[in-house]
């Protein structure tokens, strides 16, 4: 079945050009491919946090990138794939979160790496579920620089691309939709174990 | 709030944030002036732009793996929401800070334990977290609270402790001069602190002095409790590696043997620390003297050596060094009331001055003689077993002492001693065992001429203890399996026995027992029960039928038989040795316990799981109390209760026992022992259970390791391990590599356990299985037809073992399109077992399956409709059956071309199937494929094709020929050709019609639906 495989990939590719070029259809069929590619990553990453392994998103949205459209693609084509891909893992993280929320023992903390290589954190799946609703609030390009950033760990060169502004407008972005969400999210300051030197 | 509103704030607060922080006053102001709503709007933004450690937040600095200490001139400032004072202490494991919580509402001062090293994965933290909890919950007035725990910014986890501001219990002692019975009393407290932590099944593990503080008041406070096993890098996954004993973790002083020899820890280990820390309270020193030795040294002093007894050693002055304790004057005196005996009555007389030194040590010595000597050699016992069985029962003998009455401590007998032994370990004799029998041989000649009976037990003991000492070197840990030169020694021996002690019946039945037990433990059970069978003779003749031994003896045979496989035989003389013995003793003890284990663990086998649960109780509670939970035998009776609670529907008591059973094994880094074998393996059993896949398999294949190196490769237990292995790289998937070690098992359970034995037909049956799932049906249909024929003999019709078998057969001759005898066989299942028992759901959905393979549609409808809700009367939600026939049933809608109406469900079986299988692994294969049918019947081509792609990648470890490849290429072909990839998608049609033909050929129900596929897409 390789052959089939790689007929899959050049086709990612190719609509990835067609997405690029305003192709709305081509955005209908990819979606599916890189929902399913992501989730099927995801299952295996999320289920395997019981041995101890921690999710890395970014690393997910990129290996799902690598299989479906192969590595040497312009750096475009992957801005336009990460911006599809962050919707899709949001949606899985939040859902992962409400299963944990909802299963009955031990489903207190949602581990994810959602920046590089950087330490663990974790996460509460009340907390994710919370940041979920309020992302829903907010303007549509803070919302998009925030699952650009945080779900998918976007540069912001690579957000500024896609979005079509300069790299000062996301980080502006970022600061006020952090601002807008924490206000939501925390009306009290955020609680939690972790030290704060 | 409104969009207009919003967007001003957002203005504003752009603004604010180009301003400088004067500017922002003005601005600020400005706002508010115009409206005071909009400025506290303003200001709430602006306030939570500053909070840190949100979640959007990535904490500042790496977590590097071990990372080591912080720079001791630097404090942090706070840990968690505590203000940090100052530095109290560090050790091998971390820092201790005094820290204060002032939140305003709330004043305390804490300490708390930073652990370097820190806790990397998940998996670490959960159990760190896990552990914390449990300790959390220990409330006890002389037990330091641990209020709270978490980990630091920088990834190192910290425990919040009560802040304890006392002396060490010894220097206590000593600086108040107490007096020996106000050091009892004290201890007690201690004593009954530590008994409360054991009903909550926590264990201390790390008990002296330096943990066991005393306030200015006199407050008692044990710090620390259970920390010890937070602090196990194998816990926490820290650099230090693991020594073959862990050695280097533990103060010498205070460990105790099995902690030496990386044994498990239970409740007698404290006991034994209280030992330690009782002895040097009443003499000022410890028992052994490890200063400066080398591990390997203190070591073995640790486990072999006795301790001396208190009165012999006790030092009341401060003129000696290290440990010495200071009694008072006054101290010596003991109130006439409680002490008859003149010869102990000091009377009291502060003037009179200090006695002499000489006359101090003199009465000290005198006054810890006799029963305080007993009760503190008790406590220091070195097999965990004989050492009180809590902590309250020292106290009890403590309070009989002071009160005068008589003690429990009691010297043991050899005797009991080598029996003990030899039936708790795996003894592989190696060369040690010649020299151990031809003694036998030597003394018997003695003991015939000796005459007298004092005299004949006397050597009898020696002969025993000489015994018990080589076996205790030769044990298979250290041996690691020579057994090949033992049976031939056994043999001469165990004839040498007959002839020699013709005599002495009660001796010859007692050698022939032990010996018996050697070789029940190579796994010669024949042989074993010929000399179990003999001795039983011998005492039912000699000592009585109801008497003790003969019960041990009825328990020996029956277990005998229950490994060969009669359990019905096995059951009675359980049964037999069980009565006897309950009738014989006041109190249950453990070799009572382990009958009754024993006796579950075959009427489970016979399916009496009622009667088998009530029993696992039973022995759990006595194993429990005198054992400790921690014990191998009551590790695995709580597995045994689990499997009962499993069977018996009970699932939520199952898991709740399981976890119990999980949480007291530490499989960290074992070595080959048989005791860690078996707990590796109970281990690989509940994690299958409990669905744990993944975990189980590397831990059946650590036991498959392990066994092999302690025993024989024909030896039953390494076979039983094989066979579990082999189900569980089935389970992970791994087909390919599960049907070669089945088939090794097999090969080996047929030569050494014979054809017919229980666990050759289970692994039998597993191969089988392995077998249907890599399409090779004639053999899978080949090897459950034999097993199919035992049963039939063996058991009842109804028997649910013999149904699921029928169940088995039946399903590898419907893939073949055998479809008359599949059904023929899942008839006679159904007539077994009724159409109301859990068993018939899977034969209903057999059944089913056979309909739907010839075309009658309406039939499988029906039957399918019957199993569906037979499950969900019978089994809970989400049960792996259900999945099963769901996954069955979708084919049917397919073929009525209700296929997209099965997308929810299957959908729902995959997610449900994800949290127990990961990818890729062929039972996602086997889901993905009709969804992605689904898709396509749905008019989803595009996505039917993700799914199918998805799910060739699953079937990695099929055969590329199966016909399940051929099926899903043949999909994969419609849904390209749907989707306009016409010539891509036909070469797909073809060649996966193709294989299906090859696979199960061209007759099958398989090819009529690829070849139908093919000629729509043709015609379209």
């Amino acid at each position: 079945m390789d052959g089939n495989q790689n007929g899959l990939r050049g086709d990612v590719t190719q609509l990835l050009e067609a997405v690029r070029g305003g192709d709305a259809r081509a955005m209908d069929r990819l979606v599916p491919l890189v929902y399913e590619e992501l989730r099927a990553l995801a299952r295996r990453e999320l289920h395997r946090e019981q041995q101890g392994h921690t999710l890395h998103a970014t690393a997910l949205v990129h290996e799902a990138y690598i299989k479906l459209a192969g590595s040497a693609v312009p750096a475009s084509d992957r801005a336009h794939f990460l911006a599809i891909a962050s919707r899709a893992m949001r949606q899985i993280l939040v859902d992962h979160a409400r299963r944990r929320k909802a299963a009955k023992r031990g489903g207190d903390m949602v581990c994810t790496t959602l920046a590089d290589a950087g330490a663990p954190v974790e996460f509460r799946p009340d907390e994710l579920i919370a940041l979920d609703a309020a992302l829903e609030q907010l303007e549509p390009r803070q919302r998009q620089v925030v699952e650009f950033r945080f779900f998918a760990g976007m540069e912001e060169k690579e957000i500024a691309d896609v979005l079509g502004v300069t790299d000062r407008t996301v980080r502006r972005e970022w600061v006020k939709a952090r601002a807008w969400l924490y206000r939501s999210m925390y009306p009290d300051g955020p609680s939690g174990s972790t030290a704060t030197r | 709030m409104s969009d207009e509103r919003r967007r001003r704030l957002d203005e504003l607060f752009d603004e604010v944030l180009d301003a400088s922080p004067d500017g922002r006053e003005g601005i600020l102001e400005r706002v508010g002036a115009e409206d005071p709503t909009l400025r506290a709007d303003l200001e709430a933004l602006v306030a939570a732009h500053e909070r840190s450690g949100g979640i959007l937040d990535t904490p500042g600095g790496l977590a590097t793996p071990g990372a080591g200490l912080p720079d001791p001139s630097e404090l942090p400032q706070r840990i968690g929401i505590y203000r940090v004072v100052s530095e109290l202490g560090r050790g091998g494991m971390g820092v201790v800070f005094l820290a204060e919580r002032d939140d305003g509402q709330f004043w305390r001062r804490v300490a708390i334990k930073v652990i370097s090293g820190g806790a990397r994965s998940a998996d670490q933290r959960a159990r760190f977290e896990a552990e914390r909890q449990i300790l959390a919950t220990l409330d006890h007035p002389n037990i330091a609270r641990l209020y709270d725990g978490g980990v630091t910014e920088d990834g190192r986890p910290y425990l919040v402790m009560e802040y304890v501001d006392g002396l060490p219990i010894d220097e206590y002692c000593r600086v108040n001069e107490l007096t020996v019975e106000e050091r009892i009393r004290l201890f007690c407290t201690v004593a009954r602190a530590v008994h409360h932590a054991h009903r909550r099944l926590v264990v201390h593990r790390d008990l002296k002095p330096t943990n066991i503080l005393v306030t200015n008041d006199g407050e008692v406070k044990l710090l620390d409790f259970g920390i010890a096993k937070i602090l196990d890098p194998s816990m926490l996954g820290g650099a230090a590696p693991q020594t073959r004993t862990g050695l280097h973790l533990m103060t010498p002083e205070y460990a105790a043997p099995e902690q030496v020899m990386g044994e498990p820890i239970t409740t007698a280990t404290d006991v034994y620390g209280l030992g330690i820390v009782l002895f040097e309270m009443l003499t000022g020193r410890r028992p052994f003297a490890l200063d400066g030795l080398a591990p390997v040294e203190w070591a073995r002093i640790i486990v072999q050596e006795l301790p001396p007894l208190p009165s012999s050693v006790a030092e009341p002055t401060s003129e000696a060094a290290a440990g010495a304790a200071g009694f008072g004057a006054e101290g010596w005196s003991v109130s006439g009331e409680h002490h008859p005996d003149p010869a102990f009555y000091v009377p009291v007389d502060v003037d009179s001055g200090r006695l002499a030194a000489r006359d101090q040590r003199q009465r000290l010595r005198r006054l810890l003689r006799g029963d305080l000597d007993r009760i503190v050699l008790k406590t220091l016992r070195k097999e965990p077993e004989r050492r009180y069985g809590s902590a309250a029962r020292i106290v009890e003998d403590l309070e009989r002492h002071l009160e005068g009455r008589p003690v429990e401590a009691r010297a043991d007998s050899a005797g009991y001693r080598l029996r003990k032994y030899v039936s708790r370990h795996r003894v592989s004799v190696g060369a040690a065992a010649v020299v151990a029998l031809s003694l036998v041989g030597g003394t018997a000649a003695a003991l015939t001429q000796a005459g007298r009976a004092t005299r004949q037990a006397e050597l009898a003991a020696r002969q025993r203890d000489l015994m018990f000492d080589l076996f205790r070197l030769s044990d298979p840990a250290e041996s690691q399996g020579d057994t090949i030169s033992a049976r031939g020694i056994l043999d001469r021996g165990a004839a040498r026995i007959e002839q020699e002690f013709g005599e002495e019946p009660v001796m010859q039945a007692a050698m022939l027992s032990d010996v018996a037990s050697i070789y029940e433990n190579l796994g010669m059970f024949a042989r074993a029960e010929e000399l179990a069978r003999r001795a039983l003779e011998l005492r039912l003749q000699n000592q009585g039928e109801r008497s003790l031994e003969a019960s041990e003896s009825y328990g020996q045979v029956g277990r005998l038989l229950a490994e060969q496989g009669e359990r019905e035989e096995a059951i009675e003389l359980l049964g037999l040795s069980l009565d006897i013995r309950q009738s014989r003793i006041s109190r249950p003890d453990s070799i009572l316990a382990r009958t009754q284990a024993d006796l579950a663990w075959q009427l489970r086998a016979g399916g009496r799981h009622a009667e088998a649960a009530q029993l696992f109780e039973q022995a759990l509670q006595v194993q429990q109390d005198l054992l400790g939970i921690d014990h191998p035998e009551a590790a695995s009776t709580l597995f045994g209760l689990a499997v009962s609670h499993h069977e018996l529907g009970q699932f939520d008591e199952a898991e709740a026992v399981f976890e119990r059973a999980l949480a007291r094994f530490d499989t960290a880094t074992m070595r080959p022992h048989p005791v860690a074998a078996e707990a590796l393996l109970n281990i690989a059993m509940i994690r299958r259970l409990r669905s744990q896949l993944y975990d189980a398999e590397p831990l059946a294949a650590s036991a498959v390791k392990m066994r092999e190196a302690l025993y024989d490769p024909t030896h039953p237990d390494v076979i039983e391990a094989l066979s579990e292995w082999g189900v569980s790289l089935r389970d992970v998937g791994r087909y390919e590599d599960s049907e070669r070690v089945l088939a090794d098992a097999l090969d080996r359970a047929n030569r050494s356990l014979g054809f017919d034995h229980p666990l050759t037909l289970t692994t039998r049956e597993r191969r089988g299985t392995v077998l249907f799932h890599l399409g090779r049906y004639a053999e899978a249909a080949a090897t459950v037809d034999s097993s199919i024929a035992v049963k039939r003999d063996r058991l009842e019709p109804d028997d649910p073992n013999y149904i699921m078998a029928l169940s088995r057969a039946g399903d590898p001759n419907w893939m073949a399109g055998r479809l008359d005898r599949a059904e023929d066989l899942f008839r006679q299942a159904l007539d077994g077992a009724g159409r109301t028992s859990t068993y018939s759901i899977l034969v209903l959905d057999g059944l089913a399956n056979v309909a739907l393979a010839r075309g009658d549609l309406v039939g499988a409808d029906s039957l399918f409709e019957e199993s569906l809700g037979l499950a969900a009367e019978k089994l809970r939600p989400g049960h792996r059956y259900t999945q099963t026939v769901l996954v069955d049933e979708a084919f049917l809608r397919l073929a009525q071309g209700r296929g997209a109406e099965m997308i929810d469900t299957l959908e729902n079986v995959l997610e449900i199937r994800s949290e127990i299988f990961h990818e890729p692994h062929p039972a996602l294969g086997r889901t993905l494929h009709p969804l992605g049918a689904a898709y396509l019947a749905g008019g989803d081509p595009a996505r039917a094709e993700a799914v199918l792609v998805r799910a060739i990648e699953n079937y990695a470890t099929i055969p590329d020929t199966h016909w399940r490849m051929g099926d899903v290429s043949s999909l994969l072909g419609a849904a390209l050709v749907a989707q306009g990839r016409r010539a891509e998608g036909m070469r797909l049609l073809r060649e996966g019609h193709a294989t299906v033909v090859a696979h199960v050929g061209p007759d099958s129900w398989q090819s009529r639906i690829t070849a139908a596929r093919l000629a729509a897409a043709r015609g379209s």
